[in-house]
């Protein structure tokens, strides 16, 4: 039997305080000295380890605080106060959200899967990937047990092309010519995020870290660094028209290449595929409105596979009104099914996965693997301020991250991630990732509940 | 002779103080050498605070809090009034100058009395040259 896979996790601390969503408020002038002090009882011990990061003007305490509210109850003169930290709140933005940073970085230095509390308190329904539920159907199947490897759940994908059927001749031999095909233990692909101070060595850390989970890494042909060449077994560099002639000597190695979608790229397909047969390409298609004509007619041209992509945000590219990914996936997903086209190429999805949730919900939206970005950057602590867009220091100095640091946060958060697809599997009692796509039965959809309910009574939602 | 030294500043802001700090600041001639730090509330901020900040080699730094008397802690703006003198004590016995410290006390809607404000202690402290530990180091 194979040996199962594993990713190895470490604690790896962040190398500067990260921003903690307490904001405690300490007056400590008006102290009695009553020698039972709310501090010392903390069982956290957060005010014996208190410290100041004046490079990044962060109070540790915010950070390590757990807001179990004790040393605020329990000071006689009540002279602590929690708020929520300031600091905190503004971080991202209204998709990239204070949590999401936060649990993604818990993950990174922990590569544990976070425990937010009893009880949910926050609504059943939002935008994008929050109005699909997962649905745990151990009611009607025995769930499995994935992350204690009782039994063994199977998270590897296939990518590349598929034959439709096999051929054999009047003897028995096999006819068919098996495409090339890839196996990813894990249905995730990372990809160079589109901002960040990405340099040199941020590149190598992930090209690393690839290397080390078995998966890829796609990095554009411009950005192909000397040092990326030892690890082209798990690069997928990602061509234009443009930049081919120049990269045209240096893709040999490599077992899949990303070309972008343009309307006369078939000429440079081909002659990639002519010269490397045993190369998987990847095609880059923007899902902005106009993807389903050009998935169908890349399927049918022997596309292995599409890489749709929408933007940072998950929403279509270039709309007034955007569509979101998950939409506009299973949009593609099904028209493929309809056309019998499906299971002949690989669907890859990226755009808007924040968190190890999403990347189930894709799948079941019928990709067969996601491609993560930005989360790579949260790994490496970045607080998504976008001082790089405005040529402005880093906060957390990204270029001067250790590979060796760098890789395990990265592994950290894979691993973390990995746990989380384990438990949706196990309660929904699949045993293989692939088998949940497409599984849109497995989920519920808050639109289309709303409109089968709802709909009749108070007719389209405008 | 213009004094083409741009000082680098930290702002200290309580949540409930004036709307936006960050977007204001930018509309400032250096806004890369402003750092404005949000805080819950103004009695948040230590001494220790303000100190290290100057030992990293910040040249000036301003604490914005509400007018006295509105605290949504009651008086936390008055202890940090209390801290921002024994800072000034310290920085006077640094040799540093207690004019490198200031305190505003400014309500949500008062954006255009912190940009002139906020304007004036940023020449203040261009006046006053660089901070003279970031000289040592």
């Amino acid at each position: 039997m194979p040996k199962k896979y594993h990713i190895d996790f470490k604690p790896t601390l962040p190398r500067y305080t990260p921003q903690g969503k307490s904001g405690v408020v300490d007056f400590r002038e008006g102290c009695q000295r009553c020698g039972k002090c709310a501090k010392k009882a903390c069982v956290y011990n957060v005010y014996d380890k208190r410290c100041f990061d004046s490079g990044q003007m962060t109070d540790s305490i915010d950070y390590l605080c757990k807001n179990c509210f004790r040393c605020v109850q329990s000071c006689k003169k009540g002279l602590l106060n929690k708020s929520v930290n300031p600091e905190y709140v503004k971080m991202g933005d209204a998709y990239w959200t204070p949590e999401i940073i936060s649990t993604n970085w818990t993950q990174a230095e922990t590569g544990k899967i976070p425990v937010s509390g009893a009880g949910y308190g926050g609504p059943f329904s939002g935008p994008g990937f929050d109005s699909m539920w997962t649905d745990m159907s151990e009611i009607v199947r025995p769930t499995r047990d994935g992350i204690h490897g009782r039994e063994y759940i199977n998270t590897s994908v296939d990518i590349g092309r598929k034959l439709e059927r096999l051929r054999f001749g009047a003897t028995g031999e096999l006819l068919s010519e098996p495409p090339p095909l890839l196996e990813l233990p894990l249905p995730l692909v990372m990809a160079t995020p589109s901002f960040g101070h990405v340099t040199e060595k941020v590149r190598l850390t992930l090209a690393m870290a690839a290397a080390r989970l078995g998966t890829f890494f796609i990095v554009a042909a411009e950005q192909y660094d000397k040092s990326l060449a030892h690890y082209k077994q798990h690069i997928i560099p990602r061509i234009s028209q443009e930049s081919y002639p120049s990269f045209k000597g240096k893709l040999s190695g490599h077992r899949a290449v990303e070309v972008i979608y343009s309307k006369n790229m078939r000429p440079l397909w081909q002659e990639i595929k002519q010269n490397h047969p045993e190369m998987l390409i990847s095609i880059k298609l923007p899902l902005d409105g106009n993807e389903l004509p050009a998935v169908e007619e890349l399927a049918l041209q022997g596309a292995e596979i599409i890489h749709l992509c929408a933007d940072e945000h998950g929403n279509e590219i270039g709309a007034a009104t955007p569509r979101f990914i998950k939409d506009m996936v299973r949009r593609a997903h099904l028209h493929l099914v309809e056309r019998s086209l499906r299971d002949q190429v690989t669907l890859l999805a990226s755009g808007g996965i924040a968190m190890a949730e999403h990347v189930a919900k894709i799948i079941i939206c019928g990709a067969d693997a996601a491609v993560m970005d930005i989360p790579l950057l949260l790994a490496f602590e970045c607080r998504l301020c976008k001082n790089c867009e405005k040529k402005r220091p880093c906060p957390v100095t990204m270029d001067a991250i250790e590979p060796a640091w760098g890789t395990q946060r990265v592994l950290n958060l894979m691993s973390a991630w990995r746990n989380q697809l384990l438990e949706i599997l196990g309660a929904m009692g699949i045993r293989e990732v692939r088998r949940l796509r497409g599984e849109a039965g497995r989920a519920m959809f808050f639109e289309d509940l709303e409109a089968d309910i709802f709909g009749k009574i108070f007719g389209e939602r405008i | 002779m213009e004094n083409s030294f741009i000082p680098s500043i930290l702002f200290f802001c309580c949540q409930n103080s004036v709307s936006f700090p960050k977007k204001l600041v930018e509309e400032f001639e250096h806004p890369e050498h402003i750092k404005v730090v949000e805080l819950p509330c103004t009695g948040k901020m230590e001494a220790i605070y303000a100190l290290q900040a100057f030992e990293k080699g910040l040249d000036g730094v301003c604490i914005v809090a509400c007018l006295e008397g509105t605290c949504h802690y009651l008086e936390g703006n008055l202890r940090a009034a209390n801290r921002i003198h024994q800072i000034a004590v310290i920085l006077n016995e640094l040799k540093l100058g207690e004019e490198r410290v200031a305190m505003l006390h400014l309500d949500s809607t008062s954006s255009a009395l912190f940009k002139q404000s906020a304007g004036d202690f940023i020449r203040r402290i261009q006046a006053l040259g660089p901070n003279p530990l970031k000289q040592a180091a």
